[in-house]
């Protein structure tokens, strides 16, 4: 489309477009690649790999909320070994920025998957995963405190120079806090936000419907929490923002980026909708279009007071 | 390598991905929608991409407008008919989800995402292991877990292989499909728990009698409650099971890991991708009875 300028810098990645898929909800792009090219989406982040495999929790895994699920899948992965191997071959050929998502039961782990993937072609950056609440050991604590986040974020500083984002969760009392530790740590950029945590009984069992009791709670319900997170974040710093949680339609994104995202990820919507991305892509074409906006990075911030906005 | 092979037969990347999964999702049109048994109702869909390519035994998903409830409901293919472009699901109707998709109207659009899963495997190469077609296919089906096996009935009968059907209900009201079962040429014994119809009790029970006669089939196809299906591969011994699971769903077509069901060596296999159906023997099925079962408020 003439006229419609959408590409963003996301944290150093360049990006031709703002709209990335959010991890968890894309493997690693197989399943979607054969209903559309992955090349039209701004950049795909994996799912949270870890240094060894991991078979994932007992099911159930899934729940259905209000607006939402619930997901406790315990970040099954092949591990990053496979990843190397087999996984991202085949994403690097789609020629779209691919951001690993990783997780780790240690800071050491955090680590020495930051080493790992330093260097592996087709790696446009690294989405450091403290908050997962699933990991049984260690992912929700790291993320729940200010020194526990930087220290990891430290530790994936030292080990690499790709891009870091780090993916926060919600499921805290001062998200501004931790989010100035890790980009005082070296993040680059912040993923805002990880799933909030819940629970879901059955009425006729009269038990948990997870096997792991609670789970995160992700999909248009949390999409308030999220611009929060957004909005908090981009007043107190400059950093740059990936705005993920419950986006659906192309205006959720717009509203995103008017919170102060440079850019948004698409994730439980890919599961009810796979063609999501592309489709929000499309619609923030068209919102661009109607509302006369020539580049789609005039729009960041644009909702927080005091912003001098001129339109080109 | 996708590149590789896409490469060496001159392919592009999307048509190679395209034949690995072969499913994609389709705005269906709703033809009829019809209650056949108490709270069960027949969904006739025109959605002739997914009809030409729908397997006994795969499944797709449907999702009613909105975003409460959230998930597309995972259904089984009850009638499929490639040359007219339909497709049909036995919707038992149990939460909110299922409650929305009978209440569409002929006329209505409904996005289906299929056909997906691995179905039963073609008749013949069940039974070229198990010496013989003459010995039979059986069908253990509990409640509305006889959704799946009309094709599967149809595909038997045009390669020559007898079917039985032992269909099983709470009460005569609820069973649904023996007309269709029958229409597609299988010998089908009903059994009511509540002693309304048929032979008094389990499905399962009905097996055991069968068993014990000693006419054994060549193969089993079960699709019911898990513990029914625990239930069943205690009793077939070393009779070829093959077993259509539930298991509560995310996506549906493989990206998300939920679906994960317990496997023999303390692993876990996917429902969507590796299953609905599976040899028995993959699974831990007592495990999966374990868990208490797929209950109304999910569907």
């Amino acid at each position: 489309m003439s006229g419609c300028d959408l590409t963003v810098n996301l944290a150093g990645i360049e990006l031709a477009n703002p709209v990335l898929t959010a991890s968890g909800t894309f493997g690693y792009g197989r399943e979607l690649a054969s209903l559309y090219d992955l090349k039209c989406l701004g950049g795909i982040i994996t799912k949270g790999t870890t240094l060894l495999p991991k078979a994932g929790n007992p099911p159930p895994r899934i729940a259905e909320t209000p607006a939402g699920m619930l997901n406790s899948i315990g970040l099954e992965n092949p591990g990053v070994e496979a990843f190397l191997r087999k996984e991202l071959p085949f994403l690097r050929q789609f020629g779209v920025p691919v951001i690993v998502n990783i997780a780790g039961e240690t800071v050491e782990e955090y680590g020495r998957m930051a080493s790992i993937l330093e260097g592996a072609e087709g790696v446009a950056g690294l989405e450091v995963n403290v908050s997962c609440p699933n990991a049984r050991a260690g992912g929700m604590a790291f993320g729940v405190n200010a020194d526990t986040t930087a220290r990891v974020v430290e530790m994936v500083r030292r080990a690499t120079s790709l891009p870091v984002l780090a993916k926060l969760t919600p499921n805290v009392t001062d998200i501004v806090g931790i989010a100035r530790a890790a980009v005082e740590a070296g993040a680059n950029g912040l993923s805002l936000i990880n799933t909030l945590l819940g629970i879901a009984i059955d009425v006729r069992t009269r038990r948990p419907v997870l096997g792991t009791v609670k789970g995160g709670l992700s999909g248009p319900a949390i999409k308030p929490v999220a611009l929060r997170a957004v909005w908090e974040v981009a007043t107190a710093l400059d950093a740059p923002i990936l705005g993920v949680g419950g986006i659906v339609t192309g205006e959720d994104a717009v509203e995103f980026l008017l919170a102060g995202a440079s850019a948004v990820a698409v994730g439980s919507a890919n599961l009810v909708d796979p063609g999501a991305a592309p489709r929000i892509l499309q619609e923030l074409r068209e919102y661009m279009k109607r509302e006369q906006f020539g580049r789609v990075r005039d729009l960041v911030g644009l909702a927080h007071p005091l912003r001098v906005v001129s339109r080109a | 390598m996708l590149a590789a092979v896409a490469a060496g037969r001159g392919l592009t990347r999307q048509e190679v991905a395209r034949m690995r999964t072969g499913w994609k999702r389709e705005d269906g049109v709703v033809r009829e929608v019809r209650e056949v048994a108490a709270g069960c109702f027949r969904l006739e869909v025109m959605a002739p991409w997914v009809a030409s390519r729908a397997r006994p035994g795969q499944f797709a998903m449907l999702r009613p407008p909105g975003y409460t409830p959230f998930l597309a409901r995972p259904l089984s293919f009850f009638a499929i008919d490639a040359e007219v472009g339909t497709v049909a699901f036995l919707v038992g109707v149990m939460g909110e989800g299922t409650r929305k998709l009978v209440t569409l109207r002929p006329g209505d659009r409904i996005g289906i995402l299929g056909p997906l899963g691995r179905g039963f495997p073609p008749t013949q190469e069940v039974f070229a292991a198990s010496q013989g077609s003459q010995r039979g296919l059986w069908l253990v089906a509990g409640g509305v877990g006889v959704a799946p096996f009309p094709p599967v009935v149809r595909e038997a009968r045009s390669v020559g292989v007898t079917v039985r059907a032992l269909v099983g209900a709470r009460e005569r009201t609820r069973l649904a499909a023996v007309g269709d079962l029958r229409a597609e040429g299988a010998e089908v014994e009903v059994c009511t728990e509540d002693v309304s119809w048929g032979r008094p009790g389990q499905v399962t029970e009905l097996l055991r009698e069968y068993l014990d006669d000693g006419a054994w089939p060549g193969a089993i196809y079960a699709c019911g409650p898990a513990a029914m299906l625990a239930r069943v591969a205690e009793l077939v011994g070393s009779i070829p099971l093959y077993v259509s699971v539930e298991q509560r769903m995310g996506c549906g077509f493989g990206a998300c890991r939920g679906c994960a069901v317990p496997a023999r060596k303390g692993e876990y296999l996917h429902a969507c991708q590796d299953g609905p159906v599976f040899d028995a023997h993959r699974l831990d099925l007592g495990a999966l009875a374990a868990e208490g079962g797929m209950r109304d408020e999910w569907l």
